[in-house]
């Protein structure tokens, strides 16, 4: 079955996008790009890079601009999930949905209305299972975004390595948040996985910090061979 | 042992993570566990069996409902069965029951009708479905939405169903279940 991944460049959608290519024939990435950045359905820090990773892994994006309206943004992604069923002949649609029924009941209902199938590869997975998974496939992953304590400025950037990750399921324990930031605490950026047929290089980026959040924008990427 | 029965379209298909996994986390707590694919399950499985979950599936996947011949074994199985969504169709429509299109999704107000050993309060669970069941008199109903029945258990038997996806929020229904 040919699907199209909802794709936002991190973790969640990448493991997503890696648990489909392992049962059936991914044809395509789907980004909805929001300008309103406290969308509930479409609010990931460098959304922007999604090209650079489409190419990275070798699929085709459909790529859609979005005012990101609360449920005027669903119409955005209808548009985008026909495109794709019109240019890569999907049959379904895979997200990276974990816990948030609000974006998991949306995107089902689109599928339904399309007649297309609804996967959500990781729905319900444990997050510290999701974390472990995440290092254990060899994926390269960065914090992209911080927006809840006690999270601060010095997460930006950093790799989510065994270390890393470590501190995340401390930090869940100590302060009752999501360790693989379901809650929204943080955001990631995928910038290699094993099936990426070349990696991302940040070149330049800069934080935007300000009391309680902050994201690291990354200004420039190249892709560089493996 | 607890035996799960994986109803998706296909064994060990993209949904399996999604509609098996998170029961068998769950299950896991009352006991050890097996899945099994519902078109491959054995007698001797059955007959090991302490219970059954029967798992839910995609709202488009409705090849379950066109092979009901697989599920033949629930009319002479006297241990306790649970379906979950499609699970519970199948439970309800092999006691005679008419499968009807009432769509529902996402979280929904469950009001308690009869009292029962799974759950005791009115209660919001995550429904996903395009058919519901209409209950016949070989079912009570323990719990009903605006739209349709949620809840019902079988007259003379320990076999329930659950049109809504326990395993997404109310996990102690299924508990209740496995260690009653």
């Amino acid at each position: 079955m040919k699907l199209g991944i909802l794709f936002s460049g991190g973790k969640d959608s990448t493991l997503a996008l890696a648990r489909a290519m392992e049962k059936e024939e991914v044809s395509c990435l789907i980004t909805l790009v929001s300008e309103n950045k406290e969308s509930y359905m479409f609010h990931t820090p460098n959304i922007q890079l999604a090209e650079l990773q489409a190419e990275a892994i070798g699929l085709p994006l459909i790529k859609k601009q979005t005012k990101g309206e609360k449920e005027a943004e669903l119409a955005d992604l209808e548009d985008a999930i026909k495109e794709a069923v019109e240019k890569h002949k999907i049959e379904g649609v895979v997200t990276g949905a974990v816990q948030s029924i609000y974006q998991a009941v949306r995107v089902q209902k689109i599928c339904d209305k399309l007649g297309l199938y609804c996967f959500n590869p990781v729905w319900l997975l444990d997050q510290k299972k999701l974390l472990e998974e995440v290092l254990e496939r060899g994926f390269e992953v960065i914090v992209s975004g911080f927006y809840a304590e006690p999270f601060s400025e010095k997460w930006l950037g950093r790799k989510l390595d065994k270390q890393a990750v470590t501190e995340l399921l401390e930090l869940s324990e100590k302060y009752s948040i999501s360790p693989a930031g379901e809650g929204g605490e943080i955001e990631t950026t995928v910038l290699d996985a094993p099936f990426f047929k070349k990696k991302i290089v940040v070149a330049s980026s800069e934080k935007q910090v300000s009391a309680s959040s902050g994201t690291l924008v990354i200004n420039n990427a190249e892709l560089v061979q493996k | 042992m607890i035996l799960i029965l994986d109803l998706n379209y296909r064994k060990d298909s993209l949904y399996y993570s999604e509609y098996v996994e998170p029961v068998v986390k769950i299950a896991e707590q009352a006991g050890e566990c097996k899945v099994a694919y519902y078109k491959e399950v054995t007698s001797e499985q059955l007959e090991n069996a302490e219970k059954v979950i029967l798992c839910g599936v995609s709202v488009k996947d409705n090849e379950f409902a066109q092979n009901l011949d697989y599920f033949k074994w629930l009319e002479n199985y006297e241990k306790p069965v649970f379906g979950i969504c499609a699970g519970m169709q199948v439970i309800a429509t092999f006691n005679g029951c008419e499968r009807v299109k009432a769509p529902e999704a996402g979280l929904v107000k469950i009001r308690l009708k009869k009292e029962n050993p799974l759950f005791s309060n009115d209660f919001e669970g995550y429904a996903i479905h395009n058919y519901a069941v209409i209950p016949n008199g070989h079912l009570d109903v323990l719990g009903e939405s605006d739209a349709c029945a949620h809840i019902l258990k079988l007259k003379g038997k320990q076999h329930y169903g659950a049109l809504f996806h326990p395993e997404v929020r109310n996990p102690s229904i299924l508990l209740n279940f496995l260690k009653a």
